[in-house]
């Protein structure tokens, strides 16, 4: 571990100098034009491959690479069948609304969403409804991924003996500071260098450095998967290998244990998670640090897991930290669904520790296939990249880019993580450092522990080209839909150009300071807010662009009707199971849910008003 | 003017047209997959175990196969249906700055197709 945590540190230094050397050079390269088109949205004049991987790079988020392996080794096969809604999503969020998305901010000059849906109907009410709803779910959004980046990078330098003394002695400074004090040290020191950089180089190179670092990540994400594609196949001795070990798993079993040595302890004695005991034939991994006090013989029960595949439990031996030592009381848990179970890992529903039914029962399935293509078309963030490329023959190119890209990246995924659970038992204990592992496991065993840095630097790539993305957003609603568009339309460059630097600043610091203790369901708040976007604006976008008597009020209706059917079901799901999770009426995702309501709304609302005939004339 | 009647926009022409394509795909595919999955994709026997290129027949019936399908289909849309148009141009600087919410119709002059 100590190899991939000082590879990833490496990573992460030659990662930063580049994005700043890209802000350096965006900064350079907007000089003497106009501000606000330039700064939030690239002067629309991308071309393909700059528009391609922007738009691929921002949907990759942290989760990508972080919590997609990690369901992939926890459930196996069956994340093919969960993803598989990507096969035709680039062909829906792109090329369904693209070319009429980008012709009406044209027409309109418009350079935000809530800008162009104001503009479509001559309705401020309109725009500031928008703004309203995008800076409540983006401040969601944007916590969840700063979040996620200093957890992922505390995750990945964990072990480097430099970041632990930086650590430690952050830990030291801040213990008495109200708040800052209760954070733990490693992730905040991970969350104050994460955050500092991206807010550096969004602020100083606007949109052009967002996407120009979105091009540099996107190839490394590209690159990094089909390395580990290759390594993982040949070192797991092909495919067919692989998927005949993965049909003889049976899932492992949660628990507790305590740790006994013979003697009592001198001293207080350590023992890390994630190493094995083996004892009476059985493989036993710690789930958690455990710790025997001084003068003790016995630690506290402190969770551990336990591998049933035989075949597994014959590869594993005792870590040598753990050779004197045993366990006892030892209670386990088997999964409520696949437990002793084989074939679990090679077919749906996939094995599942918590659910009855399994993983991805088949009105999930459905739910995802619905999710992915068509919450992706309701992104503001994807919307406006729709919003940035030079002319059709962009577009045309790029949705056949972006196909071909996702084609690779996330059906390899799904490849090299059944493979991993083959390579690597036991990550259950830690499924967020499968990713790190497995690119150490797999450069380690190829005789180029260098590679593991590059592999790892994929992370980063995907949480940093997201967040970018979000900061940039949140600052231009505030800017340019209320300050210019409400408060001060006449405001010069210089002013916007002040602002729009504060802005930025201040909402990147705002939500730095609102995750320093984030609460425990903060991934959760990912797909609260991913949903509740896409519910707000899907609908009424597409009526928008596409349908001719729609009218200001109908596009209000559909966006509070989709908005206040995700709070209301999100709502009942935390009455109903305690977790800030939405209900999944008749076991369908609640986002379909959400569009039907948002749908039902706007298209009432909007029968029951005459549309304006100006506008008509002017759009269709 | 009435719902039915022809519009003179031709991105929204063709994007209106595409989109009816697009939706069509989506549903084909879903139809495919889900129900494919559905059929031959839970509870698969491992003394029965299927491969095709090394991973259960499942995976490759109904999700790469078809996952490859979408993509050359996307290709050809892409190619061959989806046609470029000339985008507007953007109103000055100047103009849009005078402009409030009120006047959007006074740039429609400036904005030729």
């Amino acid at each position: 571990m100590n190899n991939a945590s000082s590879g990833a540190l490496i990573a992460f230094a030659i990662y930063t100098i580049a994005v700043f050397g890209i802000a350096v050079l965006s900064n350079r390269f907007a000089k003497g034009k106009e501000f606000a088109g330039e700064y939030f949205l690239g002067s629309r004049s991308f071309g393909v491959w700059a528009f391609a991987l922007t738009f691929a790079a921002t949907n990759a988020s942290g989760g990508t690479f972080v919590g997609f392996p990690a369901l992939i080794y926890t459930h196996g096969w069956t994340l093919a069948l969960w993803i598989a809604g990507f096969m035709i999503m680039p062909l829906v969020s792109m090329a369904m609304i693209g070319k009429r998305l980008n012709q009406i901010a044209r027409k309109t000059d418009a350079i935000t969403i809530p800008e162009v849906l104001r503009h479509r109907f001559a309705s401020p009410a309109v725009g500031l409804t928008a703004t309203g709803f995008l800076v409540f779910f983006m401040f969601f959004y944007l916590a969840a991924q700063f979040k996620a980046g200093g957890k992922i990078l505390s995750t990945l330098l964990s072990d480097d003996p430099f970041f632990r003394r930086c650590s430690t002695g952050l830990g030291h400074l801040i213990i008495d500071v109200p708040w800052v004090g209760q954070a733990d040290p490693d992730y905040l020191l991970c969350l104050l260098v994460f955050s500092v950089a991206v807010i550096v180089y969004v602020v100083y190179g606007g949109f052009r450095a967002v996407v120009w670092t979105d091009v540099m990540q996107g190839i490394v994400m590209f690159a990094g998967v089909l390395i580990m594609l290759a390594m993982s196949l040949y070192q797991v001795g092909g495919l067919s290998n692989a998927t005949r070990q993965l049909a003889k798993m049976t899932p492992p079993e949660n628990g507790t244990a305590v740790l006994v040595i013979d003697r009592d302890a001198a001293s207080d004695q350590l023992f890390n998670k994630a190493a094995w005991i083996k004892q009476d034939g059985q493989a036993y991994r710690l789930a958690a640090h455990g710790l025997i006090a001084a003068g003790s013989r016995r630690s506290e029960p402190i969770a551990i897991l336990k591998i049933t595949t035989p075949e597994e439990i014959e590869r594993i031996s005792t870590t040598d930290s753990l050779a004197t030592v045993r366990l006892e009381s030892i209670t386990t848990q088997p999964y409520a669904y696949g437990a002793g179970k084989a074939g679990v890992y090679i077919s749906n529903p996939g094995p599942d520790t918590k659910s009855e039914i399994g993983f991805l029962a088949i009105g999930t399935a459905f739910s995802f296939f619905v999710f992915w293509p068509f919450a992706a078309t309701g992104q503001p963030s994807n919307m406006l990249r729709l919003m940035s490329f030079k002319d059709t023959r962009t577009l045309r190119y790029s949705v056949m880019t972006v196909a071909i890209y996702y084609s690779v990246i996330y059906f390899c995924l799904v490849i090299v993580f059944c493979c991993a659970r083959v390579l690597m038992p036991g990550m259950e204990v830690d499924p967020d450092r499968t990713m790190p592992d497995l690119a150490t496991h797999l450069a380690t065993n190829a005789g180029t522990p260098w590679l593991s840095g590059l592999l790892v630097a994929a992370p980063f790539a995907a949480v940093m080209s997201s967040v970018d993305s979000l900061l940039l957003m949140m600052s231009s609603s505030v800017v340019r839909d209320i300050y210019h568009g409400h408060i001060n339309p006449k405001a010069t460059d210089n002013r916007i150009r002040r602002l729009s630097y504060l802005v930025t600043v201040v909402a990147g610091l705002f939500t730095v300071l609102a995750v320093l203790n984030p609460p425990t369901y903060l991934q959760d708040v990912i797909v609260f807010a991913t949903a509740g976007l896409a519910a707000c604006f899907l609908v009424p976008m597409v009526l928008a662009l596409y349908w001719k008597g729609m009218t200001s009020g109908g596009v209000i209706a559909g966006m509070v009707a989709g908005t206040l059917m995700h709070v209301i079901l999100t709502s009942w799901g935390y009455a109903a199971e305690g977790k800030f999770r939405a209900y999944e009426f008749l076991t369908l995702s609640p986002f379909i849910w959400d569009l039907g309501a948002s749908a039902i709304a706007a298209v009432v609302v909007a029968k029951c008003q005459t549309p304006d005939e100006d506008l008509r004339r002017r759009f269709f | 003017m009435s719902e039915n009647e022809i519009s003179s926009d031709a991105i929204y022409q063709r994007s209106l047209s595409e989109l009816k394509w697009i939706l069509i795909a989506w549903a084909i595919s879903c139809t495919w997959v889900v129900g494919y999955c559905f059929v031959f994709g839970y509870e698969v026997d491992p003394a029965n175990l299927d491969l095709v290129i090394g991973m259960p027949a499942w995976v490759f019936w109904g999700v790469l196969l078809p996952w490859c399908l979408s993509t050359a289909f996307t290709i050809w849309f892409s190619l061959f249906q989806m046609t470029d148009q000339p985008l507007p141009q953007e109103p000055d600087t100047i103009h849009r700055r005078s402009e409030s919410d009120h006047h959007v119709s006074t740039d429609i002059d400036r904005t030729h197709e």
